[in-house]
Protein backbone atom coordinates (compact mmCIF):
# COMPACT_ATOMS: atom_id res chain seq x y z
CA UNK A 1 0.00 0.00 0.00
CA UNK A 2 1.52 3.08 -0.82
CA UNK A 3 0.79 6.76 -1.89
CA UNK A 4 -0.32 6.55 -5.66
CA UNK A 5 -1.86 3.23 -4.93
CA UNK A 6 -4.23 4.97 -2.48
CA UNK A 7 -4.87 8.03 -4.36
CA UNK A 8 -5.90 5.80 -7.45
CA UNK A 9 -8.06 3.76 -5.55
CA UNK A 10 -9.62 6.44 -3.37
CA UNK A 11 -9.54 9.16 -6.02
CA UNK A 12 -8.65 12.08 -3.37
CA UNK A 13 -6.65 14.68 -4.40
CA UNK A 14 -4.88 16.87 -2.27
CA UNK A 15 -0.88 16.74 -1.23
CA UNK A 16 -0.11 14.18 1.61
CA UNK A 17 2.40 15.23 4.37
CA UNK A 18 5.32 12.21 5.16
CA UNK A 19 6.47 13.10 8.52
CA UNK A 20 7.95 10.58 11.66
CA UNK A 21 4.06 10.13 12.81
CA UNK A 22 2.69 8.46 9.74
CA UNK A 23 1.26 9.82 6.74
CA UNK A 24 -0.78 12.71 6.93
CA UNK A 25 -3.79 13.68 4.20
CA UNK A 26 -5.98 16.24 4.13
CA UNK A 27 -8.50 15.92 1.37
CA UNK A 28 -12.19 17.77 0.97
CA UNK A 29 -13.04 15.02 -1.87
CA UNK A 30 -12.37 12.18 0.81
CA UNK A 31 -15.53 9.49 0.34
CA UNK A 32 -14.86 7.38 3.86
CA UNK A 33 -16.86 4.28 2.57
CA UNK A 34 -14.55 3.49 0.40
CA UNK A 35 -11.66 4.53 2.73
CA UNK A 36 -13.09 1.91 4.79
CA UNK A 37 -13.75 -0.78 2.46
CA UNK A 38 -10.08 -0.56 1.15
CA UNK A 39 -8.02 -0.18 3.82
CA UNK A 40 -10.35 -2.82 6.16
CA UNK A 41 -10.04 -5.29 2.93
CA UNK A 42 -6.20 -4.55 3.20
CA UNK A 43 -6.45 -5.54 6.82
CA UNK A 44 -5.82 -2.15 8.19
CA UNK A 45 -7.18 -1.20 12.03
CA UNK A 46 -8.96 1.62 12.62
CA UNK A 47 -6.82 2.91 15.66
CA UNK A 48 -9.73 5.77 16.07
CA UNK A 49 -10.89 9.08 14.37
CA UNK A 50 -10.02 12.57 15.92
CA UNK A 51 -12.84 15.09 15.87
CA UNK A 52 -12.21 19.12 15.82
CA UNK A 53 -13.72 22.18 15.22
CA UNK A 54 -12.98 23.50 12.00
CA UNK A 55 -15.29 26.72 11.65
CA UNK A 56 -18.39 27.07 13.86
CA UNK A 57 -20.40 25.08 11.54
CA UNK A 58 -18.19 22.34 9.99
CA UNK A 59 -15.62 19.77 11.85
CA UNK A 60 -12.41 18.24 10.82
CA UNK A 61 -12.34 14.43 11.18
CA UNK A 62 -9.24 12.22 11.14
CA UNK A 63 -9.41 9.31 10.44
CA UNK A 64 -6.31 7.27 12.13
CA UNK A 65 -5.11 3.78 10.78
CA UNK A 66 -2.76 1.17 10.99
CA UNK A 67 -1.33 -0.44 7.96
CA UNK A 68 0.86 -3.30 8.99
CA UNK A 69 2.58 -1.05 11.24
CA UNK A 70 2.71 2.40 9.23
CA UNK A 71 0.30 5.13 10.30
CA UNK A 72 -2.10 7.15 7.60
CA UNK A 73 -4.13 9.78 9.12
CA UNK A 74 -6.40 10.66 6.34
CA UNK A 75 -8.80 14.01 7.14
CA UNK A 76 -11.94 15.21 5.58
CA UNK A 77 -14.33 18.23 6.16
CA UNK A 78 -18.05 17.02 7.38
CA UNK A 79 -20.54 18.81 5.24
CA UNK A 80 -23.18 20.50 7.06
CA UNK A 81 -22.39 19.01 10.34
CA UNK A 82 -22.98 14.98 8.68
CA UNK A 83 -20.79 12.38 7.19
CA UNK A 84 -21.26 9.09 6.12
CA UNK A 85 -20.72 6.21 8.76
CA UNK A 86 -18.62 3.66 8.17
CA UNK A 87 -19.77 1.68 11.12
CA UNK A 88 -21.41 -0.81 9.19
CA UNK A 89 -18.06 -1.96 7.40
CA UNK A 90 -15.50 -1.30 10.20
CA UNK A 91 -17.25 -1.99 13.60
CA UNK A 92 -14.23 -0.44 15.56
CA UNK A 93 -15.77 2.69 14.53
CA UNK A 94 -19.40 2.06 15.98
CA UNK A 95 -18.27 3.82 19.79
CA UNK A 96 -15.80 6.36 18.24
CA UNK A 97 -18.84 7.28 15.90
CA UNK A 98 -21.00 7.63 18.83
CA UNK A 99 -18.40 9.69 21.04
CA UNK A 100 -17.85 12.13 18.31
CA UNK A 101 -21.54 12.56 17.95
CA UNK A 102 -21.71 13.09 21.68
CA UNK A 103 -18.70 15.65 21.83
CA UNK A 104 -18.95 17.54 18.55
CA UNK A 105 -23.01 17.04 17.47
CA UNK A 106 -21.44 14.99 14.18
CA UNK A 107 -24.51 13.20 12.87
CA UNK A 108 -23.31 10.09 11.09
CA UNK A 109 -25.46 9.31 8.18
CA UNK A 110 -26.64 5.47 8.29
CA UNK A 111 -26.98 4.52 11.40
CA UNK A 112 -27.98 6.14 15.27
CA UNK A 113 -25.78 7.06 17.44
CA UNK A 114 -27.07 6.79 20.94
CA UNK A 115 -25.08 8.37 23.57
CA UNK A 116 -21.91 6.81 24.53
CA UNK A 117 -20.32 8.99 27.44
CA UNK A 118 -23.29 11.22 27.63
CA UNK A 119 -26.62 9.96 29.13
CA UNK A 120 -30.02 9.80 27.44
CA UNK A 121 -31.27 13.31 27.14
CA UNK A 122 -28.51 15.18 27.30
CA UNK A 123 -27.80 17.72 24.48
CA UNK A 124 -25.46 16.77 21.49
CA UNK A 125 -22.38 18.92 21.39
CA UNK A 126 -20.40 18.96 24.63
CA UNK A 127 -17.10 19.90 23.34
CA UNK A 128 -18.10 22.78 20.96
CA UNK A 129 -21.18 23.88 23.27
CA UNK A 130 -20.53 28.09 23.91
CA UNK A 131 -19.08 29.02 27.42
CA UNK A 132 -17.10 26.12 27.90
CA UNK A 133 -13.60 26.30 29.66
CA UNK A 134 -10.93 25.08 26.90
CA UNK A 135 -13.27 26.70 24.26
CA UNK A 136 -11.30 29.93 24.75
CA UNK A 137 -8.81 29.23 21.48
CA UNK A 138 -11.90 28.02 19.04
CA UNK A 139 -14.18 31.32 19.59
CA UNK B 1 -37.98 -17.37 27.00
CA UNK B 2 -35.63 -14.52 27.87
CA UNK B 3 -34.73 -12.35 30.81
CA UNK B 4 -32.81 -9.66 30.85
CA UNK B 5 -30.06 -9.03 33.86
CA UNK B 6 -28.90 -5.52 34.63
CA UNK B 7 -25.71 -5.40 36.50
CA UNK B 8 -24.43 -1.80 37.61
CA UNK B 9 -23.52 0.62 37.24
CA UNK B 10 -23.07 1.21 40.57
CA UNK B 11 -22.78 -2.49 42.01
CA UNK B 12 -20.62 -4.59 44.96
CA UNK B 13 -19.11 -6.66 42.39
CA UNK B 14 -18.08 -4.03 39.91
CA UNK B 15 -14.56 -1.85 40.73
CA UNK B 16 -15.77 0.37 38.71
CA UNK B 17 -19.21 2.03 37.63
CA UNK B 18 -20.65 0.65 34.31
CA UNK B 19 -23.41 -1.22 33.28
CA UNK B 20 -23.79 -4.29 32.06
CA UNK B 21 -26.95 -5.93 30.43
CA UNK B 22 -27.75 -9.65 29.86
CA UNK B 23 -29.66 -10.90 27.74
CA UNK B 24 -30.23 -14.71 28.92
CA UNK B 25 -31.49 -17.83 27.63
CA UNK B 26 -32.05 -20.05 30.79
CA UNK B 27 -28.31 -20.08 31.69
CA UNK B 28 -26.92 -18.99 28.39
CA UNK B 29 -26.41 -15.16 27.63
CA UNK B 30 -27.75 -14.36 24.03
CA UNK B 31 -26.87 -10.57 24.51
CA UNK B 32 -24.85 -8.38 26.41
CA UNK B 33 -25.13 -4.60 26.28
CA UNK B 34 -22.23 -2.03 27.62
CA UNK B 35 -23.22 1.46 28.95
CA UNK B 36 -20.04 3.64 29.70
CA UNK B 37 -20.37 7.54 30.61
CA UNK B 38 -20.15 7.17 34.38
CA UNK B 39 -16.68 8.17 34.59
CA UNK B 40 -16.45 10.46 32.16
CA UNK B 41 -14.43 13.77 33.16
CA UNK B 42 -14.09 15.31 30.06
CA UNK B 43 -9.93 15.40 30.44
CA UNK B 44 -9.52 16.33 26.50
CA UNK B 45 -11.90 19.59 27.24
CA UNK B 46 -10.09 20.24 29.99
CA UNK B 47 -6.81 20.23 28.35
CA UNK B 48 -7.49 22.54 26.12
CA UNK B 49 -7.64 24.96 29.21
CA UNK B 50 -4.01 24.24 31.03
CA UNK B 51 -1.00 24.98 29.69
CA UNK B 52 1.77 22.27 27.64
CA UNK B 53 2.92 21.48 31.00
CA UNK B 54 -0.19 21.47 33.16
CA UNK B 55 -0.93 19.24 31.25
CA UNK B 56 1.15 16.28 31.84
CA UNK B 57 -0.24 16.17 35.89
CA UNK B 58 -3.85 16.21 34.17
CA UNK B 59 -2.96 13.13 31.94
CA UNK B 60 -1.55 11.53 35.18
CA UNK B 61 -5.04 11.03 36.08
CA UNK B 62 -6.66 9.64 32.81
CA UNK B 63 -6.40 6.48 34.82
CA UNK B 64 -5.04 5.12 38.18
CA UNK B 65 -3.10 1.68 37.41
CA UNK B 66 -1.25 2.62 34.11
CA UNK B 67 -0.65 6.61 34.59
CA UNK B 68 2.20 6.18 33.69
CA UNK B 69 1.77 5.47 29.70
CA UNK B 70 -0.64 8.43 29.66
CA UNK B 71 2.26 11.09 30.60
CA UNK B 72 4.93 9.34 28.64
CA UNK B 73 2.43 8.89 25.43
CA UNK B 74 1.37 13.08 25.89
CA UNK B 75 5.06 13.91 26.30
CA UNK B 76 5.94 11.60 23.27
CA UNK B 77 3.41 13.87 21.43
CA UNK B 78 4.61 16.81 22.68
CA UNK B 79 8.43 16.02 21.68
CA UNK B 80 7.26 14.79 18.28
CA UNK B 81 5.53 17.82 17.50
CA UNK B 82 8.63 20.06 19.22
CA UNK B 83 10.96 17.82 17.13
CA UNK B 84 12.77 16.80 20.00
CA UNK B 85 14.59 13.57 21.40
CA UNK B 86 15.01 12.81 25.14
CA UNK B 87 17.87 12.71 26.05
CA UNK B 88 19.64 8.33 26.04
CA UNK B 89 19.49 7.98 29.54
CA UNK B 90 16.14 9.58 30.10
CA UNK B 91 14.86 7.37 27.39
CA UNK B 92 16.27 3.77 29.11
CA UNK B 93 14.93 5.57 32.64
CA UNK B 94 11.23 5.58 30.35
CA UNK B 95 11.73 1.78 29.83
CA UNK B 96 12.27 1.04 32.57
CA UNK B 97 9.44 2.68 34.61
CA UNK B 98 7.04 1.64 31.57
CA UNK B 99 7.56 -2.38 32.11
CA UNK B 100 7.75 -1.79 35.76
CA UNK B 101 3.99 -0.21 35.26
CA UNK B 102 3.42 -3.07 32.94
CA UNK B 103 4.28 -5.86 35.70
CA UNK B 104 2.09 -3.92 38.04
CA UNK B 105 -0.40 -3.71 36.03
CA UNK B 106 -0.38 -7.65 34.60
CA UNK B 107 0.57 -8.86 38.18
CA UNK B 108 -2.63 -6.61 39.82
CA UNK B 109 -4.85 -8.40 36.93
CA UNK B 110 -3.06 -11.86 37.59
CA UNK B 111 -4.21 -11.67 40.89
CA UNK B 112 -7.87 -10.36 40.19
CA UNK B 113 -8.44 -13.12 38.34
CA UNK B 114 -7.23 -15.54 40.49
CA UNK B 115 -9.59 -14.20 42.81
CA UNK B 116 -12.84 -14.66 40.35
CA UNK B 117 -11.62 -18.21 40.13
CA UNK B 118 -11.86 -18.56 43.21
CA UNK B 119 -8.40 -19.01 43.88
CA UNK B 120 -7.20 -17.01 46.68
CA UNK B 121 -3.89 -18.42 47.53
CA UNK B 122 -2.57 -17.39 44.08
CA UNK B 123 -5.04 -13.86 44.48
CA UNK B 124 -2.98 -13.15 48.19
CA UNK B 125 0.35 -14.26 45.79
CA UNK B 126 0.02 -11.86 43.39
CA UNK B 127 -0.89 -9.18 45.34
CA UNK B 128 1.87 -9.85 47.60
CA UNK B 129 4.22 -9.58 44.74
CA UNK B 130 2.36 -6.12 43.38
CA UNK B 131 3.54 -4.81 46.91
CA UNK B 132 7.13 -5.43 45.62
CA UNK B 133 6.80 -3.68 42.04
CA UNK B 134 5.13 -0.55 44.12
CA UNK B 135 7.85 -0.91 46.61
CA UNK B 136 10.54 -0.20 43.15
CA UNK B 137 8.31 2.25 41.80
CA UNK B 138 7.83 4.71 45.12
CA UNK B 139 11.89 3.74 45.47
CA UNK B 140 12.35 5.28 41.89
CA UNK B 141 9.65 8.37 41.81
CA UNK B 142 8.37 8.79 45.40
CA UNK B 143 5.47 7.69 44.38
CA UNK B 144 2.95 4.33 44.26
CA UNK B 145 0.54 5.45 41.96
CA UNK B 146 0.76 8.16 39.95
CA UNK B 147 4.69 8.38 39.66
CA UNK B 148 5.25 12.21 37.85
CA UNK B 149 8.02 10.81 36.16
CA UNK B 150 8.02 11.89 32.55
CA UNK B 151 8.84 15.82 31.78
CA UNK B 152 8.33 17.03 28.42
CA UNK B 153 12.00 16.39 26.73
CA UNK B 154 13.35 14.18 29.42
CA UNK B 155 12.32 12.64 32.87
CA UNK B 156 11.82 14.65 36.69
CA UNK B 157 13.94 11.92 38.55
CA UNK B 158 17.26 10.23 37.83
CA UNK B 159 17.24 6.18 38.51
CA UNK B 160 19.48 6.24 41.60
CA UNK B 161 19.51 2.57 43.20
CA UNK B 162 19.71 0.42 39.70
CA UNK B 163 21.10 -3.14 42.11
CA UNK B 164 17.91 -2.34 44.19
CA UNK B 165 15.52 -2.63 40.84
CA UNK B 166 17.44 -5.44 39.40
CA UNK B 167 17.03 -7.37 42.93
CA UNK B 168 13.21 -6.64 43.15
CA UNK B 169 13.01 -7.63 39.39
CA UNK B 170 14.53 -10.81 39.58
CA UNK B 171 12.44 -12.20 43.06
CA UNK B 172 9.16 -11.35 40.78
CA UNK B 173 10.74 -13.13 37.63
CA UNK B 174 11.51 -16.30 39.94
CA UNK B 175 7.41 -15.99 41.58
CA UNK B 176 6.24 -15.36 37.80
CA UNK B 177 7.83 -18.13 36.48
CA UNK B 178 7.73 -20.70 39.53
CA UNK B 179 3.85 -19.79 40.59
CA UNK B 180 2.09 -17.83 38.43
CA UNK B 181 2.84 -19.34 35.38
CA UNK B 182 2.48 -22.92 36.23
CA UNK B 183 -0.99 -21.82 37.77
CA UNK B 184 -2.21 -20.68 34.69
CA UNK B 185 -0.65 -23.16 32.17
CA UNK B 186 -1.00 -26.43 33.67
CA UNK B 187 -3.47 -26.27 36.75
CA UNK B 188 -6.56 -28.68 35.62
CA UNK B 189 -9.16 -26.41 37.34
CA UNK B 190 -7.64 -22.85 35.85
CA UNK B 191 -7.76 -24.54 33.04
CA UNK B 192 -11.74 -26.24 33.35
CA UNK B 193 -12.41 -22.87 34.39
CA UNK B 194 -10.84 -20.86 31.17
CA UNK B 195 -10.36 -22.65 28.17
CA UNK B 196 -12.73 -22.72 25.06
CA UNK B 197 -14.90 -19.50 27.33
CA UNK B 198 -14.67 -16.12 25.40
CA UNK B 199 -14.00 -16.81 22.57
CA UNK B 200 -12.33 -13.56 20.41
CA UNK B 201 -11.12 -14.80 16.70
CA UNK B 202 -8.69 -13.18 14.91
CA UNK B 203 -10.95 -11.66 12.28
CA UNK B 204 -13.10 -10.05 15.21
CA UNK B 205 -10.28 -8.97 16.79
CA UNK B 206 -8.82 -7.08 13.72
CA UNK B 207 -12.54 -5.85 12.63
CA UNK B 208 -13.04 -4.42 16.17
CA UNK B 209 -9.64 -2.63 16.28
CA UNK B 210 -9.12 -4.52 19.13
CA UNK B 211 -5.47 -4.09 20.58
CA UNK B 212 -2.55 -5.88 23.44
CA UNK B 213 -2.58 -9.00 24.76
CA UNK B 214 -6.39 -9.75 24.14
CA UNK B 215 -5.66 -8.83 20.44
CA UNK B 216 -2.71 -10.97 20.49
CA UNK B 217 -4.52 -13.71 22.30
CA UNK B 218 -6.40 -13.86 19.09
CA UNK B 219 -3.72 -14.40 16.94
CA UNK B 220 -2.89 -10.92 16.36
CA UNK B 221 1.00 -10.26 16.39
CA UNK B 222 1.25 -7.02 16.67
CA UNK B 223 3.34 -5.46 19.88
CA UNK B 224 3.76 -1.33 19.23
CA UNK B 225 7.09 -1.87 21.24
CA UNK B 226 8.19 -4.00 18.10
CA UNK B 227 6.20 -3.46 15.13
CA UNK B 228 7.19 0.99 15.84
CA UNK B 229 9.51 1.07 18.24
CA UNK B 230 9.96 4.31 20.53
CA UNK B 231 11.96 4.97 22.89
CA UNK B 232 14.92 2.37 22.92
CA UNK B 233 12.98 -0.66 22.44
CA UNK B 234 14.48 -1.57 19.07
CA UNK B 235 17.88 -1.90 21.64
CA UNK B 236 16.47 -4.54 23.57
CA UNK B 237 15.84 -7.98 23.05
CA UNK B 238 12.08 -9.99 24.05
CA UNK B 239 9.53 -12.11 22.29
CA UNK B 240 6.01 -11.05 21.74
CA UNK B 241 4.01 -14.17 23.41
CA UNK B 242 1.04 -14.94 21.04
CA UNK B 243 -1.78 -17.56 21.88
CA UNK B 244 -3.89 -18.30 19.05
CA UNK B 245 -6.95 -19.73 20.73
CA UNK B 246 -8.97 -16.59 21.39
CA UNK B 247 -9.71 -17.94 24.93
CA UNK B 248 -9.96 -16.32 27.97
CA UNK B 249 -7.05 -18.88 28.99
CA UNK B 250 -4.89 -17.23 26.17
CA UNK B 251 -5.26 -13.58 27.30
CA UNK B 252 -4.35 -15.94 30.95
CA UNK B 253 -1.21 -16.85 29.30
CA UNK B 254 -0.39 -13.78 26.89
CA UNK B 255 -0.03 -11.55 30.49
CA UNK B 256 1.49 -14.33 32.59
CA UNK B 257 4.42 -14.75 29.70
CA UNK B 258 4.70 -11.01 29.09
CA UNK B 259 5.67 -10.41 33.13
CA UNK B 260 9.04 -12.85 32.26
CA UNK B 261 9.41 -10.84 29.24
CA UNK B 262 8.88 -7.76 31.13
CA UNK B 263 11.76 -8.87 33.60
CA UNK B 264 13.79 -9.57 30.61
CA UNK B 265 13.51 -5.86 29.50
CA UNK B 266 13.99 -4.37 32.89
CA UNK B 267 17.31 -6.27 33.45
CA UNK B 268 18.79 -5.35 29.45
CA UNK B 269 18.08 -2.05 30.16
CA UNK B 270 19.85 -1.60 33.26
CA UNK B 271 22.62 -3.21 31.81
CA UNK B 272 22.83 -0.80 29.28
CA UNK B 273 21.84 2.53 31.54
CA UNK B 274 24.10 4.85 30.22
CA UNK B 275 25.59 8.05 32.02
CA UNK B 276 25.10 11.55 31.19
CA UNK B 277 21.75 13.95 31.30
CA UNK B 278 18.30 12.87 32.06
CA UNK B 279 16.40 16.17 33.20
CA UNK B 280 13.57 17.46 30.70
CA UNK B 281 12.99 21.23 30.00
CA UNK B 282 10.15 23.84 30.75
CA UNK B 283 8.80 24.48 27.35
CA UNK B 284 6.52 27.41 26.99
CA UNK B 285 4.86 27.38 23.90
CA UNK B 286 4.17 24.65 21.18
CA UNK B 287 4.65 25.44 17.78
CA UNK B 288 1.83 25.27 15.66
CA UNK B 289 1.29 22.03 13.77
CA UNK B 290 0.01 18.66 14.89
CA UNK B 291 1.19 15.04 15.76
CA UNK B 292 0.79 11.51 17.45
CA UNK B 293 2.32 9.37 19.56
CA UNK B 294 1.29 5.64 20.57
CA UNK B 295 3.06 3.15 22.88
CA UNK B 296 2.45 -0.16 24.09
CA UNK B 297 0.82 0.20 27.53
CA UNK B 298 -0.48 -2.85 29.94
CA UNK B 299 -3.76 -3.15 27.94
CA UNK B 300 -2.47 -2.54 24.15
CA UNK B 301 -1.99 0.60 22.52
CA UNK B 302 -2.51 4.07 23.49
CA UNK B 303 -2.59 6.62 21.03
CA UNK B 304 -2.76 10.59 21.83
CA UNK B 305 -3.25 13.04 18.88
CA UNK B 306 -2.26 16.54 19.59
CA UNK B 307 -3.00 19.91 17.77
CA UNK B 308 -1.66 23.38 18.47
CA UNK B 309 -2.20 26.79 16.78
CA UNK B 310 0.79 28.00 18.73
CA UNK B 311 0.13 29.03 21.85
CA UNK B 312 0.65 27.85 25.19
CA UNK B 313 -2.22 25.51 25.28
CA UNK B 314 -3.12 22.69 23.13
CA UNK B 315 -5.76 23.07 20.63
CA UNK B 316 -7.18 19.59 20.90
CA UNK B 317 -5.60 16.72 22.60
CA UNK B 318 -7.13 13.15 21.78
CA UNK B 319 -6.94 10.75 24.08
CA UNK B 320 -7.79 6.68 22.63
CA UNK B 321 -7.45 4.36 25.33
CA UNK B 322 -6.88 0.70 24.49
CA UNK B 323 -10.10 -0.46 26.83
CA UNK B 324 -12.12 1.99 24.55
CA UNK B 325 -11.31 -0.53 21.62
CA UNK B 326 -11.09 -3.96 23.73
CA UNK B 327 -14.00 -3.41 25.53
CA UNK B 328 -16.82 -3.57 22.74
CA UNK B 329 -15.90 -7.22 21.56
CA UNK B 330 -17.05 -8.48 24.76
CA UNK B 331 -20.36 -8.35 23.75
CA UNK B 332 -19.21 -11.02 20.95
CA UNK B 333 -17.02 -12.97 23.96
CA UNK B 334 -20.30 -13.06 25.94
CA UNK B 335 -22.51 -14.59 23.26
CA UNK B 336 -23.65 -18.02 24.33
CA UNK B 337 -21.67 -17.97 27.05
CA UNK B 338 -23.20 -19.41 30.23
CA UNK B 339 -24.08 -16.28 32.85
CA UNK B 340 -21.72 -17.92 35.75
CA UNK B 341 -18.76 -17.24 33.07
CA UNK B 342 -19.86 -13.46 32.23
CA UNK B 343 -17.91 -12.11 35.15
CA UNK B 344 -14.41 -13.86 34.12
CA UNK B 345 -15.12 -13.39 30.84
CA UNK B 346 -15.72 -9.91 30.70
CA UNK B 347 -12.75 -9.08 33.22
CA UNK B 348 -10.55 -11.03 31.22
CA UNK B 349 -9.83 -7.98 28.63
CA UNK B 350 -8.85 -5.88 32.24
CA UNK B 351 -11.20 -3.71 31.12
CA UNK B 352 -10.22 -0.22 32.61
CA UNK B 353 -13.32 2.49 32.59
CA UNK B 354 -11.55 5.43 34.12
CA UNK B 355 -9.30 5.13 31.17
CA UNK B 356 -12.12 4.05 28.72
CA UNK B 357 -14.67 7.10 29.80
CA UNK B 358 -11.48 9.71 30.56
Amino acid sequence: MNIEEIRQILGIEGTPIEKADGIWWHSLGLEVRRMAQYLVQAEARLITITALAADEAECRLIYHWDCQGNLWHLSTLTQGKTIDSIAAICPAADWIEREIHDLFAVVFNGRETPPLVLRAGDPSGLFIANGHVGQESLQ
Amino acid sequence: MSYTIPIGPYHPALEEPYKLELVCEGENVREAQLQIGFNFRAIELIAQSRNVTQNIALFERVCGICSNVHTLTYCLAVENLLGIEPPLRAQYIRVIVAELERLHSHILWAGAAAHILGFQTLFMTCFRLREIVMDLLERISGNRVNYAMNAIGGVNRDLTEPQTIRDGVRQIQKAVEGLILPVFGRDPTVRARCADIGILTRTDAIAWGVVGPTARASGVTQDIRQAQPYLVYDRLRFSVPVQESGDVLARVLVRALEMVESCRIIEQALDQLPGGEWKGQLYVELPPGEAVARIEAPRGEVFYYLASDGSDKPLRVKVRTPSFVNMPAVRLMLKRATLADAPLIQASIDPCYSCTDR
